[in-house]
């Protein structure tokens, strides 16, 4: 044990749960697994709705892992929801069996939800189809000139709308699922949007579990980037890989890099206070010290100045950057984003050695399940003492930042700061460590 | 920020209220919008466009397109592209933090900003555009071909749609960083923004916060949605301003509505030092999930009630304490049913005697928003000693016998208001608001 790590007190908020559906299969062990062998799970886009040449490759939730999602949910219940929220709620499922039985034992009133919901809660193109086709058909002599009014004619029929679509596309539909399912009736928030929201449900719920609001608190982010109008977005504003490399078209922080390959999943997480946790026999996983999130705007805050927030953040917790044991960067690989990172890192960890890896090559941008994701890699990072590569990564930006090359780095772990940032202008950190209890 | 650093030593921070701000119809500041609805006059109309669509349910609370052009021109250039949304966001805001009195931005960590907004949906200019690329042999949508047409999204359409690039903007534009939500807690999301704020500044987290919403869902998509889930009110012969009526024995369904809302809440000590005038306080707050159903609650009340009792106590009160109710009431038949049940559960043989408010007789549904603006009018309310009418109620079912429901203006003593908000998915929101002492 590091003497530099203080040891965890009763009112330190641990996870004790962790839940992942994501690209690289169920679990955070699948999630390590990909990372540490480089493994891509990016793979050609599919939608049988929508076709692309542009949008070349996505992160994909597996089939087999969709149908496990959709019959983890109540018969019931299934009408109201969409696949990533049948994601959401089988990582929430996972999460919960894994903080043990004495969960259950939690009243129902005193159990948080703290949900981050992505663009996925946009109404889908999909959605309009049979309106559009509607419209399409109609032989009146106004079509043409008039489209938009016959649109809204064939769109204002009920018969051509899922009476569900507006339960489905409401942004907390994964918060209402989990609550029913699970019996979740105490404190609650819903978030947007991606991996801003993720760290603002994660702030929200430790927040929650220190003021007495809560006694446990399920931390939830989920969601997709696959619909038609969001990738249409983010093309158009030149986000996306042209996927010249195939499946290993994102290239974090690498000087080939040309965009982000978006994805999809759910990674689930339950928090606790270490002192109710262990008294319930629950073994904590790690300590989440916590949270910053900034706007970062091009008329805003720029790098260095989100170095400082991150800074800030190690001081409040008595560490300094040299103390971290890595540093998981985001690397969407888009020119924009991973330039302002790299200067970031520059800021943040010069002459500190801490090497710096992204596990974004491998899984994707994958909206408000990102810094989750990041989180439920910390006890695996823990356990095996090395710091898995930054793949595909051949020329970085610059030699002042140790970014993990072509091996993994052996090395000892106890502390991870993730860095995080948005297409909607926000750039956050999470800090977390290993518990150590007694 | 750092959530760990600050949290609570004793019983917590007094929260106040010292500025309020809002759009709603034509109408864009508080004390205009309070004194139309005292006289008895709505925001509801029929929407011109919708109806030449022959749309259903073709009536609304919307902004009229004089107003969003002045609307659009006063949003400063920093703002950036931003949706409809988001120049509500911005107008109502700024109008909040200018009548605080707090300088153009904060130092430091001790600001927040608190955004209620569901989403931003396809206009059908888009669908429009997105028509001439779908495939009907192959029942497909074409995206390249759509990208490549003049009707494709421009670069900054993504920013545009998201919520969560207002709270950016509003965060650095206030320098109000230190707690940032995006919340979307569909109806419930304007209070549970409120309340959020409500316990940061109580926790001593932060001193200075603004929390509202902002909604612009008066769209063909939306209204196509909500009406296909039966929660849009049918005209049923009447007009525009007699659709919507909460509690009333012939209600059917709300209508739908725009606006913005924001107030900036702050610690009494921080108000104080400033020298801020105080306009009212929050005193309790609790957003809960119920867990029961999708699309409606408790048959009798039961977890509207829970929600109810929850805030009052946190507030320190008795249900006995409580002056006003500013009622959810949608006007929807389960709704009403549902909160005039829990108002008899709370309450008891006191019901009859409490006056009740539906705001949403005259503003609309504003979904997100209308959580926030509804605390903007009880403030109000709070300030003046002045109940607001619920327009349309002509006569009690058997839900709602024995609820004094205000039907004019009506001037009482009013220390203390309970407003609630309840969501789809079982989101259950109240605030207490409380008279500035």
């Amino acid at each position: 044990m590091s003497s530099e790590i203080p040891a965890t007190g009763p009112a330190a908020v641990v996870v004790t749960g962790i839940g992942a559906v994501l690209p690289t299969g169920r679990g955070r062990e699948a999630l390590w697994e990909a990372w540490h062998a480089a493994r891509p799970a990016l793979t050609p886009y599919r939608d049988p709705y929508v076709r692309t040449r542009k949008v070349t490759h996505f992160g994909h939730v597996p089939e087999e892992l969709e149908r496990l999602g959709r019959d983890s949910v109540p018969h019931k219940l299934r009408k109201f929801g969409t696949s990533f929220t049948f994601n959401a709620m089988l990582a929430a499922q996972d999460a919960l069996r894994e903080a043990g039985e004495g969960w259950q034992g939690i009243p129902e009133e005193r159990r948080g939800l703290y949900v981050a919901q992505d663009d996925s809660t946009e109404l889908g193109v999909a959605a309009f189809h049979k309106a559009l086709d509607r419209s399409r058909r109609d032989d009146s002599s106004q079509v043409g000139v008039e489209l938009q009014r016959v649109v809204a004619e064939a769109f204002g029929n009920a018969a051509a709308f899922n009476p569900f679509t507006v339960i489905r596309a409401l942004n907390n539909n994964t918060l209402a699922m989990v609550s029913i399912a699970e019996r979740f009736r105490g404190d609650c928030a819903a978030f947007v949007q991606d991996a801003g929201a993720a760290l603002g449900a994660l702030q929200r719920a430790a927040f929650s579990l220190r003021n007495g609001d809560c006694d446990t608190a399920l931390v939830v982010g989920a969601g997709s980037y696959n619909e038609a109008l969001k990738l249409a977005g983010l093309y158009r504003a030149g986000h996306l890989s042209a996927g010249t490399h195939g499946s290993d078209s994102l290239r974090s922080f690498d000087a080939e890099r040309d965009g982000t390959v978006l994805g999809e999943g759910a990674v689930a997480v339950v928090l606790e206070r270490a002192g109710d946790a262990l008294a319930r026999g629950a073994r904590p996983l790690v300590e989440v010290l916590g949270a910053v999130l900034r706007p970062a705007l091009d008329s805003g805050v720029g790098p260095a100045t989100l170095a400082e927030n991150a800074r800030g953040l190690l001081a409040a917790h008595g560490l300094r950057p040299e103390d971290l044991g890595a540093v998981l960067a985001d690397g969407k690989g888009t020119l924009h984003h991973d330039a302002a990172e790299a200067e970031l890192l520059r800021a943040l960890l010069k002459d500190s050695r801490v090497p710096v890896s992204s596990v974004r090559p491998v899984l994707g941008t994958v909206g408000a399940a990102g810094p989750l994701a990041e989180l439920a890699l910390a006890p695996s990072l823990f356990a095996a003492g090395e710091l898995p590569p930054i793949a595909h990564l051949r020329t970085p930006p610059d030699d002042d930042t140790d970014f993990v090359m072509g091996a993994a780095r052996k090395r000892r772990i106890d502390s991870v700061l993730s860095l995080h940032g948005t297409f909607s202008g926000f750039a956050g950190a999470l800090l977390a460590k290993r518990p150590y209890t007694t | 920020m750092n959530p760990h650093a600050h949290l609570p030593t004793a019983a917590g921070h007094e929260v106040v209220v010292t500025g309020i701000g809002l759009v709603a119809g034509r109408l864009t500041d508080p004390e205009a919008l309070f004194d139309h609805l005292a006289e008895g006059r709505t925001l509801i109309a029929e929407h011109p466009l919708h109806q030449e669509w022959g749309i259903p349910c073709a009536v609304s609370a919307h902004i009229p397109p004089h107003v969003w052009r002045s609307l659009d021109a006063a949003v400063p250039e920093e703002a950036g592209a931003q949706g409809p949304a988001g120049v509500l966001a911005w107008h109502a805001a700024a109008q909040a933090w200018e009548n605080s009195g707090l300088p153009r931005r904060l130092d430091g960590e001790r600001g927040g900003v608190f955004l209620a907004c569901n989403r931003m949906v396809m206009e059908p200019e888009e669908l429009t555009a997105l028509a001439a690329h779908v495939d009907h042999t192959s029942g497909t949508l074409d995206l390249d071909a759509y990208l490549a047409s003049d009707g494709g999204p421009d670069p900054l359409r993504h920013r545009r749609h998201q919520p969560d690039s207002v709270t950016a903007g509003l965060a650095d534009h206030f320098g109000a960083v230190g707690v940032m939500e995006t919340r979307a807690d569909a109806c419930a999301a304007g209070g549970m923004a409120v309340g959020s704020a409500y316990r940061y500044i109580r926790s001593g987290v932060l001193d200075v916060a603004i929390a509202g919403g902002a909604e612009s869902l008066t769209t063909l998509a939306s209204i196509t949605a909500f009406h296909a889930v039966g929660a849009l009110a049918p005209a049923g012969g009447r007009t525009a301003a007699e659709i919507s009526r909460p509690f009333d024995k012939d209600r059917a369904g709300f209508v739908i509505g725009d606006g913005a809302a924001f107030l900036v809440l702050e610690s009494r000590a921080h108000a104080e030092a400033r020298g801020a005038r105080v306009l009212a306080r929050v005193a309790g707050y609790a957003g809960v999930t119920e867990a029961v159903r999708m699309t409606s609650s408790s048959r009798d009340g039961s977890d509207y009630a829970a929600c109810m009792r929850a805030a009052i106590a946190d507030a320190g009160l008795t249900p006995d304490d409580i002056d006003h109710i500013n009622a959810h009431g949608t006007s929807t038949q389960a709704n009403d049913a549902c909160e005039a049940a829990a108002l008899h559960a709370v309450f008891g043989e006191r019901a009859a005697r409490l006056p009740v408010t539906g705001n949403k007789s005259a503003l609309g549904h504003s979904l997100a928003n209308s959580g926030a603006v509804e605390a903007v009018l009880s403030v109000i309310g709070l300030q003046r000693q002045t109940l607001l009418p619920t327009l349309n109620f002509t006569g009690a079912d058997e839900d709602s016998r024995g609820l004094d429901i205000v039907t004019e203006r009506r001037e009482a003593p009013v220390n203390t208001v309970l407003s609630n908000s309840f969501g789809f998915g079982g989101e259950n929101c109240s605030l207490i608001l409380a008279r500035a002492r």
